[in-house]
């Protein structure tokens, strides 16, 4: 069972710059970080500091300008864009802080959505099937054919997290979930994300700005001005 | 392979919401596949028309004809081999009865008439030989007269008339002759007798200058293509001054208008095609961008960028074909429904059809165009990051990365497209040079806008920040968002180039119809008067009343002796009108000014007070038909003189060709010979008849001819095909602005996002349309100049090259479409803001 006790993330002296007006921006410095399967991480930190850069980074979404990022024993220095595609959706899913659901679809198909991209071998009936059931998961079985305008700030987060666990991934990443909603709302979201990331053993790296919420973690991770260091959670 | 379904499905739902978004798309993908659909049809049906009808309108496969003389004996067997012949004689001549007398279009048919079709007569016993049902009785032949003519002389079938010197019987009435259409608009009342009768017509003198006798030989061939047979006989007649038509070349002039109005209809589809294709890049580079929110959520979610492709793909070609399945529909109704007038217009008759190749290729062109245009947008949709849902989503696409496309595999199916697109216009057209100076065209027109924007751009980004605000944030939103500037530019530039190109060539073709038509066209003619005759017709026309005008032209008849010193009898002739001059005494002119329905097209005219040597002015036709060019010699006879005139012009009169002079010579060589006077009259509107009566009471010995019915026909049939020229032309300006509309897609969010914001601190509505108006009125006055002269241009080279006709620029027409389209589309810019400006702006904020 080796896979069982290797780390899911394993992120090795990574640094992150950007050049603006031709000059080096370093968001990330000599960042290392692991994070073990069904780990609940949290991380907290100043607006600018770098969280929201290191989520990008873990997700595949950008590159790092030095140093190893692996996630499930995917080297993800080394993928190409389309690779880093089919990375993402066999191994993680992601909650935005904005919700950053489709419009024209309805909540079905927006969940429907992520696992057709993630399970292509199953049949239309199944993906339908098995959407509704991670809708029912987090107390949407009756608007299933609602289009998110239709729903509230709490209902389109609901659906978020339904797509983001649908396919069953590994990694669960949250960027601010709880971000825009209202205390009591966001308190049931997070509610509804520990439960289901539990019960699925799903990891889950979440950046926060709520110390209640990162207070709930397996571990809480301070990022300051690009440097990431380890704040002892006490509960 | 894994089941395509679903991503078709998601795909086609995320269309779903505010479907207004793809109107524009749909209607100017709809407009231009309408276009193409309906000239494709029309050009199909009427060319299937034209091989199937022509030997029947012509009378036989071929025809050989010539103006001096009829076919040698030995001529006539070298024509027999060829299949069965028959020979017609087309002349004008004077009738008259008692009372009355009349101008007429004589058809002298011989043995075999007709070889194809029939004689439309109520008397001619179906299937009787016509020749037989003339042939003499009672010392007289027998005629088929016109049933005008009839009125005119005031005779009746069975009754007697006089014909050049000859007493012919009325034998019935002459409804129709078989290939009437491929003689061209004749003047005079139709009138048919057999080639034997017309050996007893003495004065076969034409009552009108220019007129002469036509000697058509019809073939109907026994196997061999017309074009064969045509080949055949040129060769065997080599230098015998004999003109061969086949059946589809003889036609006539009429033809020739209706090609130029298909070329033209052609050049407008090609157009539409291009401006349309434009229309589609402009909108999905707006949607896609519009859309890169939901690009962003594929991505993150694990769509590969195939995916993403795919996702778009399958958006636009539902779009694609709804639009051009609207088009198809549209273009293949109306040219279902305008058939049978086109047919009149050009003198064959059409049958309503639906043409499947013609929808088909329409259905093609329309499907590639949409598709190859999308192909860029969609290509740059792929680029899109799932980054950006972290951070402030864009709303426009980024510019395209033109070294990575090319160097990649990407670059093939755009090469693909652009080949699948040229050999689609080729089908349309069948002109390789007309596709290619499309082709090049646009390309070029593309990079002269891309220049020119980037100019604007690094200009303004120098130039100093001056009052008042408004233009200074007007200049600000151009030189700041470089990719949908350039794109609105390119967009706005190229389809106002192209309105440009089809108002000009709009113009010119209908100045080429016009021109020809003869709307001031003199209701009767009269030649060889006499000075105290022509007095008395300037006193009636300066009394006013019936007489509008009154042209009297100075004639003579001489005899053309020489060319360049060489006797005409070896110079060897091409067409009637060079036959015609050769062919003995012919009515000449001499002139100071050109007269108004005259158009010089090589050469100069001479100034109005020229004196100096005999210069001369021929018709155009001339210059092929006598191999002659400008700065040669002619020689002329008349009076027993002989006198020499240098060519020093050729000009054109067409369908004015019935009443206008072959040679017309500069003043001062002429003076001194007895003349005669020729006049046009023209007799106010609805005062025709009364002017005819009160001509021949005022000046009983004159022989008035009424010629305006005639010409009123021309003038029709042209008019028909100006108004479709029109027509058509409006309906691709109207395209082109609806390409106009949709071009201002591109940025639209990002101007609303920024007129909200702008809004939120303190703008007022009037400062935020006002920027936004003056942001569009520079752009599309960037795009409107270099578009002016690109359109000058290409409008100049088709007119010539592509038409064939004169180029002329209608200021007025193209200030005004400039003019309009520009505030057009400066007006619409401020309407894409109207709502971000007319709402509450934290209504507006939550969606940003």
């Amino acid at each position: 069972m080796q896979e069982a006790r290797s780390p899911l993330i394993v992120a090795d002296n990574v640094d992150y710059t950007l050049n603006v007006a031709g000059r080096p921006l370093h968001i990330l410095r000599k960042v290392s970080l692991s994070v073990a399967r069904s780990e609940v991480v949290a991380i907290v930190g100043p607006s600018g500091s770098g969280k929201t850069s290191l989520l990008m980074l873990l997700a595949g979404l950008e590159q790092a300008t030095s140093g190893k990022i692996r996630v499930n024993d995917h080297d993800l220095t080394a993928l190409d864009e389309d690779d880093l595609a089919r990375f993402r959706r066999r191994t993680l899913g992601i909650v935005f802080q904005s919700f950053h659901l489709i419009p024209s679809l309805t909540a079905l198909d927006n969940v429907g959505l992520a696992l057709e991209i993630a399970r292509p071998e199953l049949s239309m009936a199944q993906v339908r099937e098995r959407a509704a059931r991670a809708l029912d998961a987090v107390g949407l079985s009756g608007r299933l054919d609602h289009r998110p305008t239709a729903l509230s700030g709490g209902e389109q987060q609901r659906v978020g997290l339904a797509r983001a666990i649908v396919a069953e991934p590994p990694l669960l990443l949250a960027d601010e979930p709880t971000g825009n909603l209202d205390q009591k709302t966001g308190a049931a979201i997070a509610d509804l994300m520990f439960g289901l990331t539990r019960d699925l053993g799903t990891a889950l790296v979440m950046i926060t700005h709520d110390p209640k919420l990162a207070a709930r973690a397996d571990r809480m991770l301070t990022m300051t001005q690009g440097e990431l260091s380890e704040t002892l959670v006490t509960t | 392979m894994r089941n395509p379904w679903p991503m078709l499905r998601v795909g086609l739902l995320d269309m779903r919401g505010d479907l207004r978004r793809f109107v524009l798309l749909v209607v100017t993908l709809a407009v231009g596949t309408a276009l193409i659909a309906g000239v494709s049809s029309v050009g199909a049906v009427i060319d299937r028309a034209v091989l199937r009808e022509a030997a029947q309108l012509m009378g036989g496969d071929v025809e050989l004809s010539r103006a001096d003389r009829g076919a040698t004996a030995d001529e006539m067997a070298i024509f027999s081999t060829f299949g069965a012949v028959t020979e017609t004689i087309d002349t004008n001549l004077r009738a008259r009865s008692d009372d009355s007398d009349a101008f007429v279009d004589l058809s002298v048919v011989g043995a075999g008439y007709p070889l194809l079709g029939a004689i439309r007569s109520p008397q001619l016993p179906p299937g009787a030989a016509v020749t037989e049902f003339l042939a003499e009785r009672d010392g007289a032949y027998g005629a088929l007269v016109a049933p005008l003519m009839l009125d005119q002389l005031g005779i009746d079938v069975g009754d007697f008339f006089d014909l050049g010197g000859a007493r012919f019987e009325v034998r019935g009435a002459l409804i129709g002759l078989p290939d009437s259409q491929v003689r061209g608009f004749r003047l005079g009342l139709p009138t048919l007798i057999t080639a034997e009768g017309f050996t007893t017509v003495s004065d076969r003198t034409s009552p009108l200058p220019g007129l002469g006798a036509w000697f058509r030989y019809k073939i109907l061939l026994d196997g061999r293509s017309p074009d064969e047979a045509k080949a055949a006989l040129v060769d065997q007649l080599a230098g015998t001054g004999w003109t061969v038509r086949t059946s589809r070349e003889g036609l006539g002039e009429m033809v020739r208008y209706y090609d130029l109005f298909m070329r033209f209809l052609l050049i407008v589809g090609l157009g539409s095609l291009l401006i349309g294709g434009v229309s589609v890049w402009s909108g999905m580079n707006a949607y896609i961008g519009e859309r890169s929110g939901v690009i962003a959520v594929l991505r993150s979610l694990g769509a590969t960028t195939g995916r993403v492709f795919v996702h778009f793909f399958v958006q636009v070609t539902a779009l694609a074909v709804v639009g051009v399945g609207i088009g198809v529909a549209a273009g293949g109704l109306i040219a279902y429904s305008i058939l049978p007038t086109i047919g009149d217009a050009v003198g064959i008759a059409l049958t309503p059809t639906l043409d499947a190749r013609a929808l088909l290729v329409a259905a093609g062109a329309g499907l590639i165009t949409a598709l190859a245009f999308a192909y860029l947008p969609l290509l740059q949709a792929q680029t899109i990051r799932p980054v950006e849902l972290f951070r402030s989503q864009r709303q426009a696409l980024p510019p395209v990365d033109w070294r990575q496309v090319l160097a990649s595999w990407r670059s093939v199916p755009l090469a693909l497209a652009g080949i699948l697109f040229f050999l689609l216009a080729y089908a349309m057209t069948s002109d390789a040079g007309l596709v290619g100076l499309f082709a090049g065209a646009a390309g070029l027109a593309t990079l002269v806008f891309e220049v020119i924007i980037r100019a604007l751009q690094w200009a303004l980004r120098r130039f100093p920040a001056g009052r008042p605000a408004i233009l200074r944030r007007a200049l600000r939103a151009i030189a700041g968002s470089a990719a949908t500037t350039a794109a609105v530019v390119v967009s706005i530039g190229l389809a106002l180039c192209m309105l440009v190109v089809i108002v000009l060539l709009q113009n010119n073709l209908r100045q080429e119809y016009l021109g020809a038509s003869v709307f001031d066209a003199p209701t009767l003619v009269a030649s060889d008067l006499f000075e105290d005759e022509v007095d008395e017709l300037k006193t009636m026309a300066s009394a006013g009343g019936d007489i509008s005008r009154l042209v009297v032209t100075p004639m003579l008849r001489a005899t053309l002796s020489a060319i360049n010193a060489v006797d005409i009898a070896q110079i060897r002739t091409q067409g009637p009108e060079a036959s015609f001059l050769l062919g003995g005494e012919v009515p000449i002119t001499f002139r100071s000014e050109l007269p108004a329905s005259s158009r010089v097209v090589a050469g100069e005219w001479w100034p109005a007070d020229y004196s100096g040597p005999g210069l001369v002015s021929l018709h155009q036709s001339l210059r092929s038909g006598l191999g002659v060019e400008l700065g040669d010699i002619l020689t002329f006879s008349a009076f027993g003189d002989s006198f020499e005139a240098r060519i020093v012009n050729f000009r054109d009169y067409s369908w004015q060709g019935g009443t206008d002079f072959l040679a017309t010579f500069s003043p001062g060589l002429l003076d001194d010979y007895p003349s005669t006077l020729f006049a046009a009259v023209t007799a106010t509107a609805g005062h025709e008849t009364e002017l005819e009566r009160r001509l021949a009471s005022a000046l009983p010995d004159i022989r008035f001819i009424a010629i305006g019915d005639t010409l009123k026909q021309v003038t029709q049939a042209l008019s028909q095909l100006t108004l479709a020229v029109v027509l058509v032309g409006g309906l691709a300006v109207g395209n082109g602005l609806l390409v106009l509309i949709g071009s201002l897609a591109a940025g639209r969010r990002q101007r609303q996002a920024d007129a909200v914001i702008t809004k939120v601190l303190g703008a007022t509505r009037a400062q935020l349309l006002g920027t936004d108006f003056l942001q569009f009125l520079i752009l599309s006055i960037a795009a409107a100049l270099p578009a002016l002269g690109l359109g000058l241009g290409l409008g100049w080279l088709a007119s010539l090259m592509l038409l064939n006709v004169q180029f002329s620029i209608d200021v007025n027409a193209l200030a005004f479409v400039l003019g309009a389209a520009v505030l057009l589309t400066s007006a619409l810019g401020c309407i894409t803001i109207l709502r971000a400006v007319s709402t509450r702006p934290a209504r507006l904020l939550r969606d940003l």
